[in-house]
């Protein structure tokens, strides 16, 4: 069997796997460990075995997820992510889909100070989830909408897979992160007009409530200041260039300030209780581990993958096609996003940037070399995050639909169908138009 | 084609040691090889694990070649680490490099017997690049957060009042970018690929004939893979390996580091010569690190004394030979 | 439910306390480890950035510091925390799983597609940890210990081979549970453990 039908193959076995309820994480691994023994032997893999969980486990860069997760649950036990629901809704909430929208926002938001699009999609599940489902939203709408939400931080700053993009590409990292800010704009309008249009299908699913009175509004607006305070200071440590010159916090330790400070606010404002605490590990437990577990799966997938050798294949098979630029462009995005059924986005990134840019960069767009490779990153960037949810496998997705017991996997990916659906229309218009990714860099 | 050889490494392969080091180094071991060897370089840890890992890869056969730094595994080559003490190595990737294969031939071939080495090399001379504050001077390091490549450059900083951290290259620039340290140091080669010139504004640049320190790099081949081979093909990797190829490779290190250096000059930071006074503090600053070594070693069972001896001698002798 | 319905093992009963009690404390050390990083982040934050800007501020003078070998330190404590989760999460039936086309079949059914998942499962965990054992050896061979603090790596290290046993010996557990689904055709141990 060639490497490439072994990959094809692989993809169609690991389906396979995932159709009869193996949990995702070991269905990888197991596929992946087949094929790493097909290609290299049994020994390298035992070899392989001896030291990579812990490597996978023991990542200074991966401990923002445990940490914002321990942040999520400390604010949903004490009634804090309630609190800033309460307030949503007081101003939103008459309007249909209003909670949906402010979940998009807070996905934006939090997608300032997280780095990680699982971690913001596994933080914002655990605080927005219950709070949409308690106002009566649907749970295709309440995890879609902040399954697709995740995928916004991948442009804003801190952000790991632009930052390997600039490093692999030899761009600057300022300019890429400003050449992102009109296309994370348009993606958060799109967003808004998703939840619209998903109401205008599926009307039950996003109720209005009664308006609330303008003096009660505020009273719930008064009592979110303890999250309020929490996200300025985290967000200000971590972006403190511009008033201290230098960032203050790591991501990580972002994440860390960020816990600590819920966990206080938790128990002196909320009403955690300090025997609450171990529920709140426990729950915390649980939800790192389905994390990890899938990106230990990954982990092996991957590096059988990388041994097939398929993004080389794919990109001699481009090169050697002689089409338009267009064309090879358009090619090129529709790989991403069938590869994104089978990897997280910065292992994509990882595997296919060093032969992808090479034959993007020898194609004429009638723009300047660092124009051409600012605006195929962006777009290369918003679609392997994409690939974080399209079925059939979408980690966010499945991350989500992990915190949300009740919702069938199925609904989770129809709730995110109208947001692909958006995201689509995004890419097709920086795509057709890059002078709108390009003009604030210009 | 007989034998796949699979070549794992850490930098991006828009690197200059990608680009210019191994894949030259792939083709001609296929060209002289008639295209019965067939190399395959994954670059930026493609292949799963993390820098650390890159030694037990090789060794264990999960790849077949790896480039890696000694210092990724703090303790795992104890003699090795006398060419990364103060002021042992030279001013020159070419004669550290030379004198870094010659002295694992000589010193440490029992610390690498579980790989087949192909070669031991070292980088010249290694700066310090830093926002805020210039780091000319001992002193100047006291309380600052700097990246480090090994034991014992981190000894030699920790010493001082500084905060090392040990981060694998690849993540230096978010560790610049969102303040977990507040310098590096690293020679020039590297500032573009890590992007360096863009994250820093200031330098402090060391000059006379031996460097701070130097990172020692192993470019190793699985041993079972080697022993492996047919005769011929065997021949094909002992011409491409050994004194030669560290001594090129070092070589190749000097010509890069001119173009970032180029690449500090272009972005307009600003370059503090270290020298005269300073540099002479810099090398009193350095003494205790290499007494407190031989005093590890002897320890350890090992001859510190001869050890350092050793590694001197041969930067010396390979400097001559290079005048 | 009729009659005729056999009870679940009272074996199976009783073991599954024990795990709960083992596998809970256990991720409990795990989230002590993630207080701790906690803990050693805001210390280094306010030695190195906040404390020395405050009397910067006030006009005294404050040598920055943080604790030394932080990264390292948040960096095993991940690891830790990981692995002392993993046994936990599985217990709790906390992994992820596609049940788009399952979720309509009968409760047999669906345990014996979970028996297969665990059964898989606990052949790779006790690969896993078999090796990982093999990979202690390597670490206290080779005496390998972080750059900064020189901490052994074999501590932390044990720690997670001895959760990756656990991890095995809670993935049988669940091979048996599903068996005993099966057998009795009613949900036994935790079905859904999102707390909404
Ligand atoms: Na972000
Ligand atoms: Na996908």
């Amino acid at each position: 069997m060639s490497n490439v039908a072994l990959g094809v193959v692989s993809f169609g076995v690991l389906l396979g796997l995932l159709v009869i309820r193996i949990p995702i994480g070991v269905a990888m691994a197991a596929v992946g460990a087949a094929g790493f023994v097909y290609l290299s032997g049994l020994t390298p893999f035992l070899a392989y075995l001896k030291q990579t969980p812990w490597e996978v486990f023991a990542n200074y860069s991966l401990s923002v997820i445990p940490l914002f997760l321990l942040m999520g649950n400390f604010a949903a036990r004490s009634g804090l992510s309630a609190n800033l629901y309460k307030a949503a809704n007081g101003f939103l909430g008459h309007y249909k889909g209003g909670l949906a929208m402010s979940s998009v926002g807070a996905c934006a938001a939090f997608g300032t100070i997280c780095g990680s699009s699982l971690a913001t999609a596994a933080t914002m599940g655990r605080v927005a989830l219950p709070e949409m489902r308690r106002y009566g939203y649907s749970g295709a709408l309440a995890t879609g909408s902040i399954a697709a939400g995740g995928t916004l931080g991948i442009l804003i700053p801190p952000s790991v897979v632009l930052v390997i993009y600039a490093i692999l590409t030899q761009q600057n990292i300022a300019k890429m992160f400003l050449a992102a800010a009109i296309p994370a704009l348009l993606a958060v309008i799109g967003f808004m007009i998703a939840v619209r249009v998903y109401l205008a299908i599926s009307p039950g699913s996003g109720p209005a409530s009664e308006p609330i009175p303008w003096g009660e509004r505020m009273a719930r607006l008064g009592r979110v200041w303890p999250v309020v305070v929490i996200f300025l200071a985290v967000f200000v440590g971590m972006n403190g260039e511009a008033l201290f010159g230098r960032a203050l916090f790591t991501p990580t330790e972002g994440a860390a300030v960020g816990a600590f400070g819920t966990f206080l606010a938790a128990i002196t404002y909320g009403h955690l209780r300090v025997s609450e605490v171990v529920v709140v590990l426990k729950d915390t437990a649980v939800q790192t581990a389905m994390i990890f577990l899938i990106l230990l799966g990954a982990d092996f997938y991957n590096a059988f993958l990388a041994r097939t050798q398929m993004p080389i294949v794919a990109g001699e098979w481009i090169a050697g096609l002689g089409l338009a630029p267009i064309v090879v462009l358009l090619v090129l995005v529709g790989l991403y996003l069938v590869m994104g059924a089978m990897m997280d986005s910065l292992s994509m990134i990882l595997l296919t940037i060093p032969i992808f840019f090479p034959i993007v960069m020898a194609l004429d767009f009638g723009l300047t070399p660092e124009e051409t490779a600012i605006w195929f990153g962006i777009v290369v960037l918003i679609v392997v995050e994409l690939g974080l949810i399209t079925p059939p496998v979408g980690l966010n997705v499945y991350i989500i639909n992990g915190l949300a017991k009740d919702v069938p996997m199925w609904d989770t990916f129809k709730g995110a169908s109208v947001f692909l659906a958006a995201e689509i229309v995004r890419v097709g218009l920086l795509i057709a138009f890059p002078v709108v990714t390009l003009w604030l860099v210009r | 084609q007989e034998v796949t050889l699979r070549v794992h490494h850490f930098l991006p392969a828009a690197s200059q040691a990608h680009q210019n080091w191994l894949e030259p180094w792939a083709e001609k071991v296929e060209a002289d090889s008639e295209g019965r060897i067939a190399v395959e370089i994954f670059p930026a840890m493609q292949l799963g694990g993390r820098p650390p890992q890159l030694y037990d890869q090789a060794r264990d056969g999960i790849v077949d070649v790896v480039w890696t730094l000694a210092g990724n595994t703090p303790g795992r080559f104890p003699s090795l680490e006398a060419m990364e003490l103060p002021f042992v190595p030279h001013a020159t990737g070419e004669v550290t490099s030379a004198a870094a294969h010659e002295f694992y031939e000589t010193n440490a071939r029992d610390e690498l017997s579980d790989v087949h080495v192909l070669a031991v090399f070292g980088h010249g001379h290694g700066n310090f690049y830093t926002r805020e504050k210039t780091i000319e001077r001992p002193e100047d390091v006291e309380g600052m957060t700097i990246r480090v490549p090994n034991r014992v450059i981190n000894q030699t900083l920790a010493n001082l009042g500084a905060n090392p951290q040990g981060i694998p290259a690849p993540g230096v620039p978010e560790a610049l970018s969102r303040g977990v340290v507040q310098g590096v140091v690293f020679p020039y080669e590297v500032v573009p690929a890590l992007k360096v010139n863009e994250l820093t504004d200031k330098v402090g640049a060391f000059t006379g004939d031996r460097s701070l320190y130097t990172a020692v790099f192993l470019f190793v081949m699985n041993k079972g893979v080697y022993e492996g081979m047919s005769d011929e093909n065997k021949a094909v990797i002992d011409a491409n390996s050994g004194l030669e190829l560290a001594r090129e490779t070092g070589a190749k290190w000097d010509e890069w580091d001119l173009v970032g250096k180029a690449a500090i000059e272009e972005t307009g930071n600003e370059i503090t010569l270290i020298e005269g006074e300073a540099l002479e503090a810099w090398k009193a600053a350095g003494e205790p690190v290499i007494q407190a070594w031989i005093e590890e070693q002897n320890a350890a069972g090992r001859d510190g004394t001869a050890l350092v001896q050793s590694a001197r001698d041969l930067v010396a002798k390979h400097e001559s030979a290079a005048n | 439910m009729d009659a005729t319905a056999k009870r679940p093992s009272a074996a199976l009963a009783a073991i599954g306390t024990v795990l709960e009690r083992v596998c809970g404390a256990v991720a409990v050390i795990g989230g002590v480890a993630l207080l701790g990083m906690i803990v050693v982040s805001v210390i280094s934050i306010f030695g190195r950035s906040i404390l020395p800007g405050l009397a910067g501020f006030v006009g005294l003078e404050f040598r920055a510091a943080s604790i030394p070998g932080d990264v390292e330190l948040v960096q095993i404590g991940t690891g830790v925390a990981v692995f002392a989760f993993l046994p936990f999460c599985q217990l709790r039936r906390g992994n992820v799983l596609v049940d788009f086309f399952t979720s309509g079949a009968p409760l047999r059914v669906r345990a014996g597609l979970d028996l297969v998942g665990n059964l898989i499962f606990t052949a790779l965990a006790g690969l896993i940890a078999w090796r990982l054992v093999a990979g202690l050896q390597d670490k206290i061979a080779y005496n390998d210990t972080t750059m900064v603090l020189r901490l052994p790596e074999a501590y932390p290290f044990a720690f997670g081979v001895a959760c990756a046993w656990l991890l095995a010996i809670v993935c049988a557990y669940t091979v048996w549970r599903s068996a005993e689904e099966i057998r009795t055709d009613r949900p036994i141990g935790p079905q859904d453990v999102a707390e909404h």
